[in-house]
């Protein structure tokens, strides 16, 4: 179970989507994280024989996967970033559908269909058509479908988009429960989502792997500590333009601020524990401008 | 199981269903014209448009059933003319009812034999005697003689067409097949209808993963540039089939249910003595069913791979318009004008296609428009069936959004 990259490239006109990624990865849950444009969209498309790379190759267990073709495609799982479904099956039907163009027998079609749609909260509404779902059913519905043919590769492209917080904590234990005895490749750029379920986290910029490794390597190996202080409310704009600011609250006397910095910035600042949310800022913050209510 | 899921996407499409209502609501449409075009006017001169009108018209007119010898033929054309010097052109309704109405079909033909090749004329009749009307075969075989060298352009087409007017048997065997022509119109006013339905479907079976952003889900998946593609194929030619056939069935099944079958067995010669195509009028009919099959088919597969090249279905949506409506003007603008009778729409023509005597030759093989016509597009439909096969699976997948 292997599942190998080599200098992927996927070049658009004069435009580098993919550039030169390698790796290689096995069981488990990797979190894929990255700004808009980063790339990871193209770079699962071609992991699911969707686009063809400019250079480079994809191999499972050592074969090209363009090569195994049907053979790979049957262990393969995916829930696109813009997922589509028909609007006027039901989501039986559609389950359904899909089941025959991945090529499960009718029994074997059937059961899973009512496993996955009881494990995803869809049971009690089967019979609904698809274009009366609400945008977390849609994804629900999604998931379920990649997971039909009971994919050794399941590959999630921002599953949780659009999500209310509650569906996105429900979501996140949905794949963590689905994760078990399969590699899934889940990309995102909402920290969160894989702070916890993934076991490896490849933060990618540019259609590059700039940085990989679980949770706690990659906040160990930041150079900066992150601080807490109470500065006061006129004084903010000026620690905003200096400094890394991960989050702001405003507190009675001032504001409370929390700070990347490797020295204290201010009179006062305690040390806190860094969070992989904070690893995000300071590697893609002055270029992303992270939200910053955007915890959960 | 993929066909079967397949179809029940074509047959849940919202907008797919209410045409398809629609469509079958305009099949019961026409049969009630076809039912309700006809009239009848009984022996006391009373003129009757009820639905079994029809059927007591066909009653009435198949007391000269069976076969049309001189001596049938010269009694009616001295009856006629008998009843035209007495009233000309005025013949009262009852006189209509009582005699006139009954001899109609065999006047006109008898109009029409002797026209040969020219114009139609309908005092013909009065104009021969009725020892000459016992002659009719016989001025028929010398009519048929000038219309050989007139459109035998070739020893070999001269050869083939005095074959097939061999083949016509004399005398016409007449029982009254009025149900059949009037329906051959209806049938192929539906035919066109339903053919243009079946290509709208027929596209969004190629189109409906791009329209619904589907498309990567169906892609990744195993089947989907394979057996997926050969099940939404297979799904077209099934779709088309059961649609054309049950539109067809419930056109002809109320109309003949209620106008009644007589005459399947006349021979198409008494409605148009020279045609060169021997068969009857039950056989006309079917064969203009058929016709429009192969343009359901033909529309379909040409619909598809347009639906799975172009990825829209509103571009394919105009291809049936293009095939057959407007392909006889394109064709018409082409230098080679012999070939404008072999355009697709002429699937759809062929209750006017078996009146003339178009023949075609390639060397020495002579053969006729209609043949030719069906033949040849079978051939066609089912040889973009792979095409769409490898255009589907080949599909490089569009850009996602950014
Ligand atoms: N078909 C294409 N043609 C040209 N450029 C493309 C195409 N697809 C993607 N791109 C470009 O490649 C870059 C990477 O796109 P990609 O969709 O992979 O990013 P992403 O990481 O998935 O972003 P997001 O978080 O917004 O989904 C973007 O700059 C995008 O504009
Ligand atoms: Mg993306």
């Amino acid at each position: 179970m292997e599942l190998r990259m080599e200098g992927l490239t996927k070049d658009f006109k004069d435009f580098r989507a993919v550039d030169h990624v390698s790796c290689v990865m096995g069981r488990g849950v990797y979190g894929l994280l990255g700004v808009n444009g980063a790339g990871k969209t193209t770079l699962m498309r071609m992991i699911c024989t969707l686009l063809k790379p400019t250079d480079g190759k994809v191999t499972w267990d050592g074969k090209d996967i363009f090569k195994m073709d049907a053979s790979y495609r049957e262990i393969l799982g995916y829930l696109p970033q813009d997922f589509g479904y028909y609007p006027d099956l039901t989501v039986q039907d559609y389950m359904m559908y899909i089941s025959s163009i991945k090529g499960l027998r009718p029994l074997t079609a059937k059961k899973r269909t009512e496993v996955l749609l009881e494990r995803v909260g869809l049971r009690k509404l089967k019979k609904r058509k698809m274009r009366n779902l609400s945008g977390g059913m849609k994804r629900r519905a999604g998931i379920a479908q990649a997971m039909l043919n009971d994919p050794k590769i399941l590959i999630l492209d921002e599953p949780t988009a659009g999500l209310d917080p509650n569906e996105r904590i429900r979501f996140r234990n949905l794949i963590s429960e689905l994760s078990e005895d399969r590699l899934v490749l889940l990309s995102t750029h909402i920290v969160s989502d894989v702070e916890f379920i993934a076991g490896e986290i490849l933060l990618m910029q540019e259609g590059k792997f700039f940085l990989t490794g679980t949770a706690d390597e990659i906040i160990s190996g930041m150079d900066q500590a992150v601080w807490r202080c109470t500065v006061p409310r006129k004084a903010v704009d000026s620690y905003l333009g200096r400094y890394l600011v991960s989050n702001v609250k405003t507190v009675p006397g001032g504001a409370e601020l929390r700070i990347l910095a490797d020295r204290p910035p201010a009179e006062g600042a305690a040390i806190e524990e860094a969070t992989l949310e904070d690893a995000f800022l300071l590697y893609f913050g002055e270029k992303a401008g992270v939200d910053h209510d955007g915890k959960i | 199981m993929m066909v079967k899921y397949e179809l029940k996407r074509i047959f849940t499409k919202r907008l797919n269903r209410l045409l398809l209502v629609a469509v079958l609501l305009i099949g019961v449409c026409l049969s009630v014209f076809a039912v309700t075009g006809g009239s009848y006017v009984d022996s006391s001169g009373v003129r009757h448009e009820t639905p079994d009108a029809a059927r007591r018209l066909a009653e009435d007119r198949n007391r000269w059933k069976g076969e049309l010898t001189g001596e049938v033929l010269s009694e009616i054309t001295s009856k006629w003319q008998e009843l035209s010097s007495q009233y000309g052109a005025d013949v009262p309704a009852a006189i209509y009812g009582q005699t006139v109405q009954s001899m109609q079909d065999i006047e006109f033909m008898i109009n029409d034999i002797l026209r040969g090749d020219g114009e139609y004329d309908d005092s013909a009749i009065l104009n021969i005697t009725p020892e000459q009307a016992g002659d009719l075969y016989a001025i028929r075989e010398g009519q048929i003689e000038n219309i050989i060298e007139e459109y035998g352009e070739t020893t070999e087409q001269r050869e083939f067409l005095r074959e097939v007017y061999e083949k016509t048997d004399t005398p016409f065997y007449y029982e009254a097949a009025g149900s059949w022509t009037d329906m051959y119109t209806y049938a192929t006013t539906y035919g066109i209808i339903l053919v243009v339905l079946i290509g709208f479907l027929a596209a969004g079976i190629f189109s409906d993963e791009f329209t619904f952003r589907a498309d990567a889900v169906f892609f990744s998946a195993r089947y989907g540039r394979s057996k997926a593609v050969r099940g939404k194929i297979l799904s077209g030619l099934l779709m088309a089939t059961a649609i054309y056939w049950a539109g067809m069935l419930l056109l002809s099944g109320i109309s003949f249910a209620v106008m009644g079958v007589s005459g399947f067995g006349t021979p198409y010669q008494i409605e148009f003595p020279y045609s060169i195509y021997n068969m009857t009028c039950g056989q006309e009919y079917l064969l203009i069913v058929l016709g429009g099959y192969i343009a359901a088919l033909l529309s379909a597969s040409v619909c598809m791979l347009t639906a799975a090249k172009t990825r829209s279905a509103s571009i394919a949506v105009c291809v049936p318009f293009i095939l057959f409506c407007a392909s006889p003007f394109i064709a018409r603008a082409l230098p080679f004008d012999t070939f404008f009778q072999l355009t697709p729409d002429q699937l759809l023509n062929l209750l006017n296609c078996t009146r003339y005597s178009y023949l075609y030759q390639m060397g020495t093989l002579v053969f006729r428009q209609v043949p030719f016509v069906l033949l040849f597009y079978t051939l066609a439909a089912a040889a973009l069936l792979p095409l769409v096969h490898r255009c589907y699976h080949r599909t490089g997948i569009r850009a996602p959004k950014g």
